[in-house]
């Protein structure tokens, strides 16, 4: 999927411009189609790509208990307004559920097949959603009853989380900050400047800073896949000494 | 020492200035002891518990004074009340905060300002004491009833309460896990030495254990003593509460024995046969009045249907035959999670299965038109009565069901309403009403379709013992108009009491269909306490009245 919009990417950015000055060849009365701008699509594809990896990376490690917990001493009151959305959301879709159900067994809820109106529909969908709120406005006191019955309020909160700041999140820190601020330094200084039109030109510095930046780049942007291989390293290892 | 002492408490809420809710209530509750409070639904309970902590206590007109550790209640601070008080509330649901568990039983110690290290522990502890530990990681709304009960109460164990108040916690909860959840409570007394105060209607499993009843009408307390000399009162009395009592106790009292009143089964068992001592069993067996014949007029039949809510996923129900005699009283009975609710659904048309007939009077369901099929003809009354009710008032609610064209609604909804005996609701809110209020109101609006079918599930949760008569007489009604009815209920007492035929659902399908007193005798685990506690004498004996008759004959009284 991904790869497929890569390529689509790439192949669309020449079309779109025809400026730089390796021309590939020429359609549609000599509109030219080139290499730069070929490459350039390729580049921008490949942030953009690597953007949305990285993005579903976050999503999948991040789960809202965690954001809770890296939030929960700045701004307290929102992240337990949060957690509590977070229980209301499946539990009101259930409920919907539940009200349509009931409400199709004693024949006030008909379905589109069975030939109801469109407007009577709309109708009946606005009393299942009064019914909802109504619902849940009269559940709402009861939770709030249940906060202020185990002191909710009586002091100032704190707050309960089950992860640990340990000693190899500390080492990783410490990596990641290092490699960050050599990789800003290497880009502030312009190792990461590159033009494609009208010819691809790149850098020109001192050899040493850009291997030692772009190698501290990929230490950077590998440390997950290092974490993992270690993990299978050390489990095949253990294992074999059982 | 008491732990709670009420000195003439009286409440009355705004609504109502002239009725006083709490009547002048005198009360001593000793440290470690465990109270049970029971009463019909309306007589004070919650507004006595309610009152016991001041965050909770309903605004209102109180006079009268609350000691709790010997120093006035209004005078113990939020943060003191609220780790020394712990309050379950009735429903699961509502109660829990928080999305996770794990963060749901940290909640009341956040609230507190603990220390991240002190609640480590404490969550620890409370984890592993409740066996949560299991589901520690799960979201809430992933968690069963019982499960979720069990989480609130555990959540308010972490902050080490002196005193635990609940408030008829089981009564959404089925027998299973209101068992369950009442041996933890048990425990919790036995162990922790933490004091309980319950309000139950589920008497059976907290009568025996109780150092106290306290009985409750009107708003004023009856009787307060050890659940014995609570019997004898209110035998004495000739009082309405007493069919709320355990079955060994009610058969005791009307057997007119002499011997101790027993309280449990096991006890039951002993009284029995001391009672029947040197008398000759000349007759063990109930007649037979209604046999379970070949059914001549099947409304509705199930044939070979199966169903799975998910191509993938397991089928919930599998080759299900069910057949229902036309004006009876059916009644499922089954394990939790055993497809029962999916089997009601399924006779109602509002899921389809992938293989099998569903006959509705001999034709298929699917041939039925929407309006067909639920206007006089098939009508379900959910589990969730709440979901039914949309109006401001009963009376609304119950209009609303009634076509724009017909005639006269006004002498339809208050004919209806006479007949659930609900005419003196009308003008109020649905969610005013108490739990069997609400059920009987619910069932008034789906009674307005005039269905011949009428399936209820799980009709008795959270209904005291008068609200079961009552429905059982409005059922019986029912039934005289050639109505039938399918209920789907963990209540075997009630299904064995007033069911014209049961069957046993297991592992999605019908394993048998019998007679109360055939299905219930054949069991030895699934039956009801008159049953258990006999069948060691009595071959077929189900109901108290069995017991007693068959009693009283071999003992030449009648």
């Amino acid at each position: 999927m991904l790869l497929l919009l890569f390529l689509m990417l790439t192949i669309v950015n020449p079309l779109f411009n025809p400026r730089g000055n390796t021309v590939l060849f020429e359609y549609f009365n000599a509109r030219a189609f080139t290499l730069e701008a070929l490459l350039y699509g390729a580049s921008t594809a490949a942030m953009l790509v690597s953007a949305f990896l990285w993005f579903a990376c976050l999503n999948e490690i991040m789960s809202a208990d965690k954001y809770m917990y890296v939030f929960s001493e700045m701004f307290s009151s929102v992240t337990l307004i949060f957690t509590m959305a977070l229980r209301l959301v499946p539990l009101y879709k259930n409920k919907i559920k539940q009200i349509v159900q009931a409400r199709r067994c004693i024949g006030m809820f008909p379905s589109m097949s069975k030939g109801a109106t469109k407007k009577d529909l709309v109708a009946k969908a606005c009393t299942v959603l009064s019914c909802l709120v109504s619902w849940a406005f009269e559940n709402a006191i009861t939770t709030a009853d249940s906060m202020k019955s185990r002191g909710f309020s009586s002091c100032r909160r704190t707050h309960f989380n089950i992860y640990r700041f340990d000693t190899q999140s500390i080492i990783f820190m410490v990596y990641e900050t290092l490699l960050t601020a050599v990789v800003l330094i290497g880009a502030v200084s312009g190792a990461t400047y590159a033009s494609f039109i009208p010819s691809m030109s790149f850098a020109q510095l001192d050899k040493t800073v850009y291997i030692i930046g772009f190698a501290a780049y990929i230490m950077l942007l590998a440390a997950p896949s290092f974490l993992s291989v270690k993990e299978i390293v050390v489990w095949r290892y253990l294992r074999s000494k059982i | 020492m008491a732990i709670f002492e009420i000195k003439n408490l009286s409440f009355s809420y705004p609504s109502a200035p002239d009725m006083k809710a709490l009547d002048n209530i005198s009360l001593d509750i000793e440290k470690g002891q465990y109270v049970t409070l029971c009463g019909k639904s309306g007589s004070g309970k919650t507004t006595l518990l309610k009152n016991l902590k001041t965050v909770l206590a309903p605004t209102g007109k109180l006079s009268g004074e609350i000691l709790f550790d010997s120093r006035p209640l209004k005078d113990i601070g939020l943060k003191e009340q609220s780790s020394k008080i712990g309050y379950v509330m009735q429903n699961p649901e509502n109660q829990t905060v928080t999305d996770k568990v794990w963060h749901e039983l940290a909640f009341g110690l956040e609230s507190l300002g603990c220390a991240q290290k002190v609640m480590r522990a404490r969550v620890a502890e409370m984890a592993s004491y409740f066996g949560i530990h299991l589901w520690f990681h799960k979201n809430v709304s992933e968690l069963s009833g019982g499960q979720k009960q069990l989480l609130n109460l555990a959540s308010i164990m972490a902050m080490q309460p002196s005193v635990l108040i609940l408030d008829e916690p089981t009564s959404q909860l089925d027998p299973i896990a209101a068992s369950d959840f009442l041996n933890t409570i048990r425990k919790i007394n036995l162990e922790l030495g933490t004091t309980v105060i319950i309000s139950e209607h589920r008497l059976e499993e907290v009568f025996h254990v109780s150092d106290k009843v306290i009985v409750m009408e009107n708003g004023s307390i009856i009787a307060n003593d050890e659940p014995r000399r609570v019997g004898d009162y209110l035998k004495a009395e000739n009082h309405d509460m007493f069919a709320a009592m355990p079955s060994p106790v009610r058969i005791y009292y009307n057997a007119k024995s002499n011997l101790t009143c027993p309280l449990t089964v096991k006890e039951g068992r002993e009284w029995l046969s001391g009672h029947l001592k040197g008398v000759k069993i000349k007759k063990s067996f109930i007649e037979q009045t209604k046999r379970l014949s070949e059914i001549k007029r099947p409304v509705l039949s199930l044939k070979e249907v199966w169903f799975r809510y998910e191509r993938t996923s397991q089928d919930v129900l599998r080759d299900v035959n069910f057949e229902v005699e036309k004006g009876s009283l059916h009644a499922v009975v089954g394990g939790n999670a055993a497809g029962k609710s999916t089997l009601l659904k399924c006779c109602c048309g509002l899921i389809r299965p992938y293989r099998g007939k569903v006959l509705i009077d001999g034709k298929r369901i699917e041939k039925y038109k929407y309006e067909d099929l639920y206007n006089s003809n098939v009508a379900m009354l959910s589990q969730d009565v709440q979901c039914l009710f949309v109006k401001k008032t009963v009376r609304e609610d119950l209009l609303e069901m009634l076509d724009k064209k017909t005639q006269d609604k006004e002498s339809i909804v208050s004919s209806i309403a006479d007949k659930c005996e609900i005419t003196n609701l009308l003008d109020s809110h649905p969610y005013d009403l108490s739990g069997g209020e609400q059920q009987r109101a619910a069932l008034a609006k789906v009674l307005l379709t005039n269905p011949q079918i009428l399936l209820l599930d799980e009709p008795t949760k959270g209904m005291d013992a008068f609200f079961k008569i009552k429905f059982y007489r409005i059922l019986s009604k029912l039934k005289n108009d050639g109505v039938t009815v399918i209920m789907v209920s963990h209540d075997i007492e009630f299904c064995a009491k007033y069911a014209d035929a049961v069957s046993m659902f297991f592992d999605g399908s019908v394993i048998t269909t019998n007679t109360p007193n055939e299905f219930f005798s054949h069991n030895s685990f699934y039956t009801t306490a008159a049953n258990r506690m006999s069948r060691h004498i009595f071959d077929n004996a189900v109901t108290d009245e069995d017991v007693l008759y068959l009693a009283a004959l071999n003992k030449n009284e009648i």
